[in-house]
């Protein structure tokens, strides 16, 4: 039970990788995100079951809330992009370069 | 219980109090309002900074925070230099400054609040908190910039490099709990003879080098600092940096005083090392004087990652003293930065073309800081970047004061192709006044009188403790 737990908390953080590089849609790479930090949420309540405290409850809820905040001022800022820059391709994002 | 902890969290007490005074001052519309502005973040801040030398010693809050003498100094440091920033945006010249005033100074104390908090964990949950407090502040600022379409993109990318780097945060700190089964920083036992904890600390710094823009993910620093508004550059070049790689000396303290696990001492070695180089070849090229002050930022904090795995007593002292000078310095450049004309297109090295038959104070002092920031004797920073560079000898031999020492010679080349600019016979081509108030004026005499200070008698720090 322990290694698949691990396993799947794993594959869960490496989608979340995947998707962050491969994706051009803004919305996806924040999926990414987000995805990559469940995955390591995972891993850590697996891991917090071989030590006998309740530490990784606690920090959970407190990482999800945080990632909620987050996620919320993201939003705001790509609403804005969309309607200033008229884009939501992470491509198009090119106006501020070194030369 | 409760009256213990409120004696110790009082400075960060006050300054959230004040920031929700801040946002109840915009809603309300009335004829003084810029004037309350001003009086309520001078009064606010100058009562947290005075309670912060009355606040005991020791820790707090289930010991998830820590006060010592030494953070007590680096938050005073913070306090006054964002005083100073603060000044200058209440001071501002563009019109969509003076109209969002409240919420920017609310912003930007909040950030303050996350930075002082930085200082003092010892423990990931409150590590983690006060770092998202720090940042996300800053993504929001970065958005106002004065060009919507370019400081909109500016804020997604430090958006995306920013919720990226607290992934990885959460993933080292998830990483140092499967090792010892606690989150507190005491708990790591550094002698372990593992993977775990060497890729552990990789994240860590991962995360460090996204917040203070050391080498390998600094890609976001020139954006952001060309497209934000050019107000919040004294406080988005200063105070995130200084509070992470302050935090950062706490946290290895164990590990660098005993030496207890080489590879990672290594590790950080590399890192800063190959900022300083990389960094400094970076700045060559630049011809944007805000893209080249952005990324001349590089191989300072490498300098400072430098002064932290030297295990030696002195060696919190030096640090100090270069954070005290490059708050300073870098206050003073942008502040004098900001009086000149406004550019929303490149600002390039020739707008400052004859600067100095123009406005000789203000030409004088600019080069006064570039100076301290190249490391010129008879300035602050001829002191900090000495004494790093001699304790790293005597700690690990001849190869990183010649990194320092290469740094140092590249970054006169680039900081002295501006004075050149500044000092050039040309004509000043631009039409507009220098706008010099007097508020300005007595920013930039007070980090000019630091910085000379600093270079005569550099013990003069001592007095702090």
């Amino acid at each position: 039970m322990f290694s698949i737990l691990i396993y799947t908390a794993l594959l869960v953080s490496s989608l979340g990788i995947f998707m962050l590089l491969s994706k051009k849609h803004i919305l996806s790479i924040l999926i990414g995100i987000e995805l990559f930090l469940n995955g390591i949420n995972l891993f850590f309540i697996t891991v917090s079951k071989s030590y006998s405290n309740d530490a990784a409850d606690i920090f959970i809820l407190f990482i999800l809330v945080i990632t909620a905040c987050e996620v919320a001022i993201g939003l705001a800022i790509f609403l804005v992009n969309q309607r200033i820059n008229k884009t939501i391709d992470i491509n198009d994002l090119n106006k501020l370069k070194d030369f | 219980m409760i009256m213990n902890v409120l004696t110790f969290l009082l400075p960060e007490i006050i300054l959230v109090i004040l920031s929700f005074a801040l946002l109840a001052n915009s809603i309300v519309n009335y004829k003084r309002k810029i004037m309350a502005n001003k009086t309520m973040i001078l009064v606010g801040i100058i009562a947290s900074g005075f309670f912060i030398l009355k606040t005991p010693e020791g820790f707090y809050l289930n010991s998830t925070f820590e006060n010592t003498s030494s953070t007590k100094i680096i938050k005073l440091l913070l306090i006054f230099g964002s005083l100073l920033s603060l000044s200058l945006i209440s001071n501002s010249k563009t019109d969509q400054l003076k109209k969002y005033l409240d919420e920017y100074s609310f912003l930007l104390i909040v950030s303050l609040v996350g930075g002082m908090l930085v200082v003092s964990s010892r423990e990931f949950f409150g590590l983690i908190i006060s770092v998202e407090l720090l940042s996300i502040p800053l993504y929001l600022i970065s958005g106002m910039g004065l060009d919507p379409s370019k400081s909109i993109e500016a804020a997604t990318k430090l958006f995306f490099f920013g919720t990226l780097s607290t992934v990885f945060l959460i993933f080292s700190a998830v990483l140092f709990y499967s090792l010892s089964g606690s989150t507190y920083f005491v708990d790591i036992n550094w002698a372990l003879d593992d993977y775990i904890i060497i890729l552990a600390s990789i994240f860590l710094l991962a995360t460090i080098s996204f917040k203070c823009a050391l080498y390998p993910f600094h890609f976001w620093v020139s954006d952001t600092y060309e497209a934000a508004p050019i107000n919040m550059l004294p406080f988005l070049s200063t105070i995130p940096k200084i509070s992470i790689i302050a935090f950062l000396l706490f946290f290895f303290d164990g590990l660098v005083a005993e030496l207890l696990n080489k590879k990672i001492i290594f590790i950080v070695g590399f890192l800063s090392v190959i900022s300083i180089f990389f960094g400094s070849l970076l700045v060559i090229k630049q011809n944007n004087l805000l893209r080249l002050l952005a990324y001349s930022g590089i191989p300072h904090a490498g300098i400072m990652l430098i002064g932290i795995i030297v295990p030696s007593s002195i060696s919190l002292d030096f640090i100090i003293l270069y954070f005290t000078f490059y708050i300073f310095a870098n206050v003073g450049l942008y502040v004098c930065l900001n009086c000149l004309p406004t550019v929303i297109e490149n600002f390039n090295l020739d707008k400052l073309n004859g600067l100095y038959e123009r406005n000789p104070f203000l030409a004088l002092s600019i080069s006064c800081f570039l100076l301290s920031l190249a490391g010129a004797p008879l300035f602050g920073g001829f002191w900090g970047k000495f004494n790093i560079a001699l304790i790293s000898y005597k700690a690990y031999g001849v190869f990183l004061p010649s990194a320092i020492l290469l740094s140092v010679l590249i970054s006169f080349y680039y900081y002295l192709k501006i004075i050149r600019a500044i000092f050039n016979h040309k004509q000043f081509n631009q039409v507009e006044n220098i706008d010099f108030s007097m508020i300005n004026k007595i920013i930039i005499t007070i980090c000019v009188f630091i910085t000379i200070i600093l270079g005569i008698n550099p013990a003069i720090l001592q007095i702090l403790t």
